[in-house]
């Protein structure tokens, strides 16, 4: 019975071999960092950026309102910011799907070496450095930038028109740097689209915007959902493009955060804010695995067997 | 009627399409002739063709006589965070192309408990945004006393780095036929020969893939590198970053350039591989 | 040439094997199988899916492991023994070629790994590529071979290793008909030029009578009987196997036996006379008869009976007919007839009431699987 297991003994061996350096690399280097940032989040800052180690509800209080008072007072500011940056962070979303839905038909509708090049295009510039692509929107925005300077010379405007630093150029900055993610997802389940459904469909006698809305939309409705996610994630979280393109106007949670941790020197505070940004992330991202799972379920339970 | 509203509505489709990439490359084709602008003043105005900012980025003397010695960069300083950029994205890829791969072996052959686990954590590190993987890594780093150095930015960068390479791995493994591993096995091969002579030639093209689309990830990072590269080591993206908030100068176009390019040549060649077939 | 002899060349004992699914909860893919192989027979293992013989085949190459049991190569326990390093090689279902090796390196790769010296490799690559019909495909891709060419591929790099045992995983399925047909005479062809035991797992019932020197039918993890091929056909021990193997007409209904003749009562329908040997008077019991063990013609000698059907329907084969019809108390009957060019036969219409004349030794007797 003992040398039964040479064959499950060898997979042990494998499998602890295979699954030793994520284990380690993750556990040590992402599980506990972030265990340590929620421990953070309820310490008290000290002086010069140190903390107390006791219990302190009041960062959470400075953001909701039990603060300590005695210089920690309850700011509604950060609520603010917060919600604003939710509200950026959907409104990049919307834009993106506006901008990507059509392109996916497009692209999917093509024959095959003109797909794989177009493709291809579009992918690349999201491995161009985040950094030179916001500072490209930098220099066609400002006042005396590429835009500004070509509508000034046909004529169109006679005052350089103030893009830089507003909302606007925040949203032109996060959608440009962020389409990929949604391009990608919609894409992949719109090249997954029978078109012999749409065909049915019209066959039916519904209108265009009937198969659209009955047929299209929801059998692309798991791709919409996969970008709209991986859109709003790091929106949410964007510091360099407000700090760019956003300057002091405009500030996302993200600036605040930075702040935090490299000037005021307040990491427990600084966690507070992060904390709250990973609990929306971590929050959506359940509902949204949550709802492909009720998905996936009632595919299986309509016995669906197409592909 | 119907195939004209059709024809119509493709061609809309055509030039909405065109319009798109014009707004993907356009920004990026803008930086470009900005860098070969010897309009010092006002990057918007032409006013005639020159390589002085890529000459005096790398330390040379401008060609043209309107410029004075105050543009030029030290060589020194690029060509070290030049070095440190190549440091860190060759020894975080590498290392995530093994821990990656390994991962991707484990997930793909292997049933164990607490696999959806495994795989749930895998995207973790992808989806949690960068500030909160940035301010987390620096906590922990400077609270068990390690000091922030290049070693520290690789580690960083390893925690996404490898569930990258474990996606582009593992998709390659499940379209790969595991019974050819079972073949080799009942051929006489070991599982290291197996490994070696059957699993990685056939996964090779997704984890070079892996290494490049890694290696270029690495290269790129600005927002986890912010938060835990020491005050005295400095990567490229860290000096674009302080070059800019210093002003916007010519020699940024330039070196804005080269990156890009560098870029595009290692991402190309990423895509092509992970999406090579046998 | 090939001899089979009694020797036993691999045994398996009391194979256990079960596993719990998702889907389906515990399966029992091997529920207490002993079987003994001889030296260089050709056994199959034949089955409906699910029947566990994919299983038994796996855990004899050492793919899977058994829970309880053990297997026996020549007297020597295998469960220890990784599948490297038993002398078993697979034809797999779907080939399982090296996508990215050439042909002779598909073939060569089990020498190579043994490390086997370069000139002899390349020798004995020669030598099975020739014996499998592939001379001057050595440097071809697998995915430039057609599914046939493919098939030979995979048995050369099977054969290449001399293995004590080849296995053979459902190997012709993914061809089609005809070139199935042809690679079973050449299969058994070279099993007689090479002379190595062959276990081959089959679903499909002609071609495990075509092959086989002995046949184990399985079910539900359980062997059911295990015979030559014309004692699995003449001879099926139970209800199952006999409607599994060919086509059969089987009736349930009870033994009399009365002096020196016996007959089978069918339930609500008419008798059929059988020899009952090792059976009481009162046993449930199932009797068989095959399709071509009817007679239209009555005119045979001998004891024996007969049923009357009436037709439903004629279906016309070519080298036979099948009758389709229904006996008085509703009960399908199947018969066949040989077809002959201008014969009456042919004159046959459904809704016409024939008899079927059979002989005394025609019906098959098997234990009731109800009782």
């Amino acid at each position: 019975m003992a040398e039964r297991s040479t064959i499950s003994s060898q997979r042990r061996k494998a499998l602890f071999v295979l699954l030793t350096p994520i284990t380690l690399l993750l556990g040590a280097f992402f599980l506990i960092p972030l265990g340590i940032m929620v421990v953070y989040s309820f310490l008290e800052p000290g002086l010069y950026g140190g903390v107390v180690w006791s219990f302190y509800p009041y960062n959470y209080g400075r953001i909701f309102g039990w603060p300590l008072g005695g210089g920690e007072e309850f700011e509604p500011l950060y609520i603010q910011i917060i919600l604003n940056s939710l509200y950026y962070a959907a409104l990049t979303v919307i834009v993106t799907l506006v901008v990507c839905y059509p392109v996916a038909f497009w692209v999917s509708r093509m024959g095959p070496l003109a797909k794989n090049i177009v493709l291809f295009a579009i992918t690349l510039p999201f491995f161009a450095n985040l950094l030179v692509r916001i500072y490209a929107w930098l220099l066609l925005l400002r006042p005396t930038g590429a835009v500004n300077t070509a509508l000034l010379s046909l004529g169109i405007i006679d005052q350089p028109l103030n893009m830089i630093f507003t909302e606007f150029a925040v949203i032109v900055g996060l959608v440009y740097v962020l389409t990929p993610f949604m391009f990608l997802p919609i894409y992949a389940s719109v090249e997954r689209l029978d078109w012999s459904l749409v065909q049915a469909s019209q066959d039916l006698g519904a209108t265009p915007f009937q198969t659209f809305r009955r047929v299209i939309l929801p059998l692309t409705a798991p791709g919409i959902a996969g970008g709209c996610v991986i859109v709003f994630i790091p929106a949410l979280g964007n510091f360099i493009v407000p700090s760019f393109l956003g300057g002091s106007k405009v500030q996302m949670t993200g600036n605040v955060i930075e702040r935090q941790f490299l000037q005021a020197r307040n990491w427990p505070f600084g966690s507070t804010l992060a904390m709250i940004v990973m609990a929306s992330v971590l929050l959506l991202v359940l509902a949204y695995t949550l709802w492909m799972r009720r998905a996936a379920n009632n595919e299986r339970l309509a016995g669906a067997g197409h592909v | 009627m119907s195939k004209r509203r059709f024809s119509s509505g493709w061609t809309a489709l055509h030039i909405y399409g065109a319009a798109f990439l014009i707004f993907l490359y356009a920004p990026l084709a803008l930086i470009t002739v900005y860098s070969f602008n010897s309009n010092a003043l006002n990057m918007a105005v032409w006013t005639g063709f020159t390589f002085d900012w890529y000459r005096t980025l790398f330390g040379m003397q401008p060609a043209g006589a309107a410029f004075d010695a105050a543009f030029t960069e030290n060589p020194d300083r690029i060509f070290g965070v030049l070095r440190n950029s190549l440091i860190v994205a060759l020894s975080a890829s590498a290392i995530s192309t093994v821990i990656g791969t390994a991962t991707a072996l484990a997930t793909a052959r292997y049933d164990f408990v607490g696999k959806r686990i495994y795989q749930a954590l895998l995207f973790m590190p992808m989806i949690m945004p960068d500030i909160v993987l940035g301010i987390a890594l620096l906590i922990f780093f400077v609270g068990v006393g390690f000091k922030l150095s290049l070693a520290t930015i690789i580690i960083g960068h390893c925690t996404f780095l490898s569930s990258y390479v474990y996606i582009i791995v593992a998709a390659r493994l499940a379209g790969m036929d595991n019974t050819l591993e079972v073949a080799s096995a009942d051929l006489g091969a070991g599982p290291v020969t197996t490994f070696r002579r059957v699993t990685l030639p056939l996964i090779m093209p997704g984890v070079i893939g892996g290494f490049l689309l890694a290696f270029i990830i690495s290269l790129d990072d600005v927002v986890i590198t912010y938060f835990i590269a020491g005050v005295d080591t400095q990567t490229l993206p860290l000096f674009i970053l302080a070059m800019v908030r210093r002003g916007i100068r010519p020699q940024i176009n330039a070196l804005a350039v080269l990156l890009i390019m560098f870029s595009f040549v290692v991402a190309s060649a990423g895509l092509y591989f992970r999406s090579r077939r046998n | 040439m090939r001899q089979v002899s009694e020797q036993e060349v691999l045994r398996v004992d009391g194979a256990r094997k079960s596993f719990r699914t998702p889907e389906s909860g515990v399966v029992t893919p091997l529920d207490g199988i002993t079987l003994s192989i001889r030296n260089n027979e050709f056994l199959t293992l034949l089955g409906p899916s699910g029947c566990g013989k994919t299983t038994l085949l796996k855990t004899i190459a050492g793919f899977e492991e058994l829970d309880e049991g053990e297997i026996f190569l020549e007297g020597r326990a295998m469960s220890a023994v990784p599948a490297h390093r038993r002398p078993f090689n697979t034809v797999f279902q779907n080939y399982a070629l090296f996508p990215h090796m050439t042909v002779a390196g598909n073939v060569g790769y089990g020498l190579q790994v043994a490390g086997v010296k370069r000139a002899e490799e390349t020798a004995r690559v020669t030598d099975v590529l020739r014996l499998v019909g592939l001379s001057g495909l050595e440097r071809r891709k697998p995915a430039q071979l057609s599914g046939g060419q493919q098939q030979r591929v995979a048995l050369a790099r099977a054969l290449i290793n001399r293995p004590r045992v080849l296995l053979l995983d459902e190997s012709l399925s993914a061809l089609d008909r005809k070139l199935r047909q042809s690679m079973q005479i050449e299969l058994k062809n070279l099993q007689n030029t090479v002379g190595i035991t062959f276990i081959f797992v089959t679903h499909d019932q002609e071609e495990a009578l075509t092959m086989s020197d002995r046949i184990a039918v399985m079910d539900k993890g359980r062997i059911l009987q295990l015979g030559t091929p014309a004692e699995i056909y003449d001879t099926p021990k139970n209800r199952f196997v006999a409607g599994f193997i060919g086509t059969s007409n089987i009736f349930s209904g009870t033994l009399a036996k009365d002096g020196g003749t016996s007959r089978v009562d069918i339930e609500g329908g008419p008798a059929i006379a059988v020899t009952a040997d090792g059976f009481a008077s009162g046993d449930k019991v199932d009797v068989m008869l095959r399709p071509e063990h009817f007679a239209l013609a009555s005119g045979r000698t001998g004891a024996g009976g007969s049923l009357d059907a009436v037709i439903e329907n004629i279906v016309f084969v070519g080298t036979d007919l099948h009758l389709h019809g229904r006996l008085a108390n509703g009960l399908p009957v199947v018969a066949l007839e040989r077809h002959a060019r201008g014969a009456g036969a042919l004159s046959l219409a459904p809704g016409q009431t024939v008899t079927l004349h059979y002989q005394a030794t025609a019906p098959h007797l098997m234990k009731s699987q109800a009782a």
